[in-house]
């Protein structure tokens, strides 16, 4: 016999494989939810509606539909109308609803084999309709049919954070910004005084813009409900829906669930039973202050939780602006001759500076790698004006506090003027008439990073054990390999490598790449650990980018990544000079940070 | 008829399919058959009682009327061995049946005290006596008495994990309030056994009585758990919840697919039971068979041995959510009883540490279990340590000790009453 999962062989008349588990006849897989019986794809509901796809969750019924009015897709919910709700008076004497597992829904729930729904589709339909302003699926339609009652929303759009966090994996800022909008969105539930006790990674949708929607309503209860049954999700229910007695719920059960989540994105962990008191697990992979964070939410104490997700939602901006505000930068840079060439062309500078004004400091890094061209010493003329002239541009600019200039433009005004520069002297001296220079510079504002280049010198980001580059060549060889014509393994040796299109220095006018024009937005934030590379081609000519990235990740201080990496592309034969620039994006140790 | 029943649950029958590392919590129930007679075996007890200079006055006096009240509580058949140890140790009365209690007695009456502590001696002489009073019939059992911190503490540990495999259960008894109760706690945790706190002279009867009734119901032995586990699921913690609470660390074969561990001998009179972490691969829907569990034992009044019993832990991956949402109440109310002991331990670990908001909100949130459980002495305990934390901004050792070994002793949920 073969198993239908693992397709290993074994004894005839076992019931379940012995090596996965699988149930070898899947007959026996039919569950009894089957029996409740969903319509079958291609009916028409409520005379509009053509169901494309059906699924049963619990007791109710989820159709992926066209509507053939306007062609639109949808999803709709059908359910039984007049659900069994028990009602029961809760402790502070008002009517409450009821999650109730008491005998006569006991019955019903054997049978069907689901659960009596919290709300019915007609006071859901009421409550997405206050919600509708705030992003929440369009409710599209309502209406009844026989027994029935159907909800038409919008179907839910990008992709819900677990598959997304299980694709892509999220730094800590991205996970910030996420929880950030979740408690935005559940804070507007709870204004209207209901729960959504069923927040959890399936339910929460990321859109590409970057937005965050939950879905999922089936759960919504009133506040002060109480919940007589265990209906849980593994890792993200409060403790207080798991005990086996009834429990009142208010807001502080989403709170604990919205905790469970950012814990789970954070750490990979989810709020096990058994992990409690969980600061142990969480103070190994997460800073004090988030861990502190997370406590409050998960405290199995209701009364020790956050009160409100707006409290939770004002302490993460709050700790998101003390990390932001609190990275410091290191940088270096180191140029060398190279092992071959006579004199040394290539020009590169570091500086990092800070403006305080009041209680206000700003600080900026300015990073530049230039490699020039054009024989008798024309090439360090044109590489040596291009630093100085930029950095100049940039250091007035800072100064004169010329707020109405973007700093993306500011990065590609500076290298204007350095080509202009470079072009006219170029003009004026027939000795000079060849030279030119590439350029790749990097401006820190703060965390914010803005690029420009011009030629084949460029800029690697390190994040997260991964190498980025932030550059594109403009070079022949470096179009044929965007193009796929040649690997970058032929690229490195391919004899056309040192053939550049564009730099400065040879017409008037230059085109300049930014961050945006390589698809980075127009400043790129820079994060706790990352590390930039910016380098010549006599670094990239000879080492791999995987190579660079080993040789980043085995340093601490980024003078030593210098020496390393200069004296790796004089190993590899240093044919060209080599210069490169590396740059460090610390968390600060003194983390002003308070409990308060 | 099988002499005792072993039945598993899942906290939850559905898991969400295609999932990856879904949580679940197995509940292991064993249960003697209440229409068979087990019959009774002879005890093998060794005494093991600290004669250090802290034990003077009122303590040496409280172990030995333990002492003799044990004695006294023995059969002829049953074999008794006492040791005393200070700086050294030997045995005041070599391990023979109790057939004539009177020279027993009165070497225990003549216990004085010597020097300093030196547990592990104890130890070593105890466990020479267990071996040769220890018959295949016998139910061995150690029990230690003492006040102090001792030297040598992980020889003490080093010998516990070695008996454990040879099924030797090992009792302490923390008197006074200057002892190591996480040590004391560690070492009879080890091998599967109780630690309690004797405050008053008084006590000694009750806890007593309640030691020796385990002892001779104990009669169900050498039980062995083993998970037989389906590919890529792990087992993750493995916990003796019922009668009292122990972690236990099974050995897993190479593949990492059987997880075995002895459990010690089981109770003719009352259920164990047992939980399990259990991590999940991610599936398509169908029905799995997570785990097989098999439990071994011998009934050696009945002249039975290695007789297996087998239960299947079945799930149902499935894209209904709903369904995955239900929890047994009953396994939910076990596993919630580790999570009480876990945070009444972190309570007086925080409040040894000073912090005392700490620890008043960790015994807050541990004495919402033990309520809504229903474990009342527990509970009680509890709120007179939230009550000496308000006043006095601190918590007596007596009362940390209380709790410390009233939290391992957790109560029996019945299904019937939860429905």
């Amino acid at each position: 016999m073969l198993c239908p999962q693992c397709d290993l062989e074994f004894q005839e008349g076992e019931e379940f494989c012995p090596n996965c588990g699988a149930a070898c006849n899947q007959i026996q897989n039919l569950l009894c939810h089957n029996k409740v019986k969903a319509l079958p794809v291609g009916t028409i509901i409520g005379g509009r509606y053509r169901v494309e796809n059906n699924s049963v969750d619990g007791m109710r019924r989820l159709y992926e539909a066209i509507c053939l009015t306007t062609g639109k897709k949808v999803v709709i919910e059908e359910a039984e109308l007049s659900p069994v709700n028990a009602v029961e008076q809760s402790d502070d004497s008002t009517r409450a609803q009821t999650i109730s597992s008491d005998e006569s829904t006991q019955s019903a729930i054997s049978a069907d084999c689901g659960y009596t729904l919290p709300m019915s589709l007609k006071e859901r339909l009421e409550l997405l309709n206050s919600l509708s302003n705030l992003q929440y699926p369009k409710v599209y339609d309502y209406f009844t049919s026989g027994d029935r009652e159907y909800l038409v929303v919008e179907p839910p759009v990008g992709k819900n954070l677990a598959s997304f966090v299980h694709e892509n994996g999220l730094p800590e800022d991205a996970v910030l910004d996420i929880i950030i909008k979740l408690c935005q969105q559940v804070a507007e539930i709870h204004r209207l005084g209901y729960l959504h006790l069923n927040i959890e990674p399936h339910n929460i949708y990321y859109l590409p813009e970057g937005e965050v929607r939950l879905f999922d309503f089936s759960r919504f209860v009133k506040r002060g409900t109480i919940v007589k049954d265990c209906l849980t999700n593994e890792g993200f229910s409060p403790p207080e829906l798991m005990l086996p007695v009834e429990a009142t719920v208010d807001e502080r059960s989403d709170i604990y669930s919205i905790g469970a989540v950012m814990l789970w994105m954070l750490s990979g962990e989810k709020a096990s039973l058994l992990s409690a008191p969980r600061s142990n697990v969480m103070s190994s992979v997460l800073s004090p202050e988030l861990a502190r964070i997370l406590l409050l939410c998960l405290a199995v104490d209701v009364n020790s939780r956050y009160r409100t997700v707006t409290e939770l939602r004002d302490a993460l901006e709050k700790y998101r602006a003390m990390t932001r505000a609190s990275l410091r930068y290191c940088s270096a840079s180191l140029t060398d001759i190279g092992m071959v060439r006579p004199n040394n062309e290539d020009a590169c500078l570091s500086i990092e500076v800070s403006r305080c004004i009041g209680s206000h400091t700003d600080s900026y890094g300015i990073y530049l790698v230039a490699d020039g061209m054009g024989g008798h010493a024309a090439g360090e003329i044109a590489s040596a004006k291009a630093v100085e002239k930029i950095a100049s541009c940039i250091l007035d600019a800072l100064n004169s506090q010329n707020g109405s200039r973007s700093f993306s433009q500011l990065v590609k005004d500076a290298i204007a003027t350095a080509n202009h520069e470079i072009y006219s002297m170029a003009q004026s001296s027939p000795g000079l008439s060849s030279m030119g220079t590439t350029v790749t510079l990097g401006l820190r504002v703060n965390n914010e990073l803005y690029l420009g280049h011009v030629g084949d010198s460029r800029c690697y980001l390190v994040r997260d054990g991964k190498i980025a580059r932030l550059t594109r060549d403009h070079s022949v060889v470096g179009g044929l390999l965007e193009r796929g014509v040649i690997t970058k393994e032929q690229a490195r040796v391919h004899p056309d490598r040192g053939k550049i299109y564009r730099c400065l220095g040879s017409a008037s006018e230059v085109s300049i790449d930014t961050c945006e024009t390589t698809g980075y937005g127009e400043g790129l934030e820079l994060r706790s650990g990352d590390k930039l590379v910016f380098c010549t081609d006599g670094m990239t000519s000879n080492v791999s980018d995987e190579e660079i990235l080993e040789c980043v990740k085995k340093r601490k201080d980024v003078n030593s990544i210098c020496r390393d990496l200069v004296q790796l592309a004089n190993v590899k034969g240093g044919e060209d000079n080599i210069s490169v620039v590396v740059v460090e994006a610390i968390a600060s140790t003194n983390s002003r940070y308070s409990n308060g | 008829m099988a002499e005792i029943t072993l039945s598993c649950k899942l906290a939850r029958d559905y898991t969400m399919e295609n999932e990856p590392d879904a949580l679940a919590y197995l509940l292991i129930k064993l249960v003697p058959n209440a229409a068979i007679d087990f019959g009774s075996l002879p005890a093998n007890l060794c005494l093991v009682i600290d004669v250090s200079g802290s034990m003077r006055g009122q303590k040496i006096k409280n172990a030995k009327q333990a002492a003799k009240y044990v004695v006294n509580a023995l059969k002829p058949i049953d074999t008794v061995s006492v040791v005393i140890f200070s700086d050294e140790a030997r045995a005041i009365v070599p391990a023979a049946k109790v057939i004539d209690k009177f020279p027993i007695l009165s070497a225990i009456d003549k216990i004085s005290i010597v020097g300093g502590t030196r547990m592990y001696h104890g130890l070593e002489v105890g466990v020479r006596e267990i071996r040769r009073g220890a018959t295949p019939h016998t139910i061995n059992r150690m029990i230690v008495l003492t006040d102090g911190e001792t030297e040598g503490e992980e020889q003490c540990l080093t010998i516990a994990r070695q008996e454990a495999q040879n099924n030797l259960v090992i009792t302490t008894f923390g008197i006074g309030t200057t002892y190591n109760e996480e040590f004391l706690k560690e070492l009879s945790d080890t091998t599967l056994g109780s630690f309690y706190h004797l405050q008053t002279p008084e006590q000694i009867s009750s806890e007593f009585a309640r030691e020796l009734a385990a002892i001779s119901a104990a009669v169900i032995s050498n039980v062995k758990l083993s998970l037989n586990l389906a590919k890529d699921v792990h087992l993750e913690e493995l916990h003796r919840i019922y009668p009292s609470i122990a972690r236990l660390v099974p050995e897993l074969d190479a593949e990492g697919r059987i997880a075995s561990v002895m459990v010690g001998n089981l109770r003719k009179d009352d259920k164990t039971v047992f939980g399990a972490q259990l991590r999940l691969p991610s599936r398509s829907a169908g029905r799995v068979r997570i785990a097989q569990v098999f439990a071994a034992y011998s009934i050696p009044s009945l002249q039975l041995e290695d007789r297996v019993e087998r239960s299947d832990v079945i799930i149902h991956y499935t894209a209904d959510r709903d369904l995955c949402g239900r929890a047994d109440k009953e396994v939910i109310s076990y596993f919630n009883q580790l999570i009480a002991q876990s945070l009444a331990d972190e309570a007086m670990r925080q409040a040894k540490a000073g912090n005392i908001s700490g620890a008043t909100r960790a015994l807050n949130q541990a004495m919402l279990f033990t309520q809504k459980i229903g474990n009342m002495p527990l509970t009680r305990n509890i709120e007179a340590a939230v009550r000496e934390l308000k006043q006095k901004g601190t918590i007596s050792a007596d009362l940390m000790k209380t709790v410390r070994a009233g939290s391992g002793h957790t109560v029996k949920i019945e299904e019937e009453e939860l429905s």
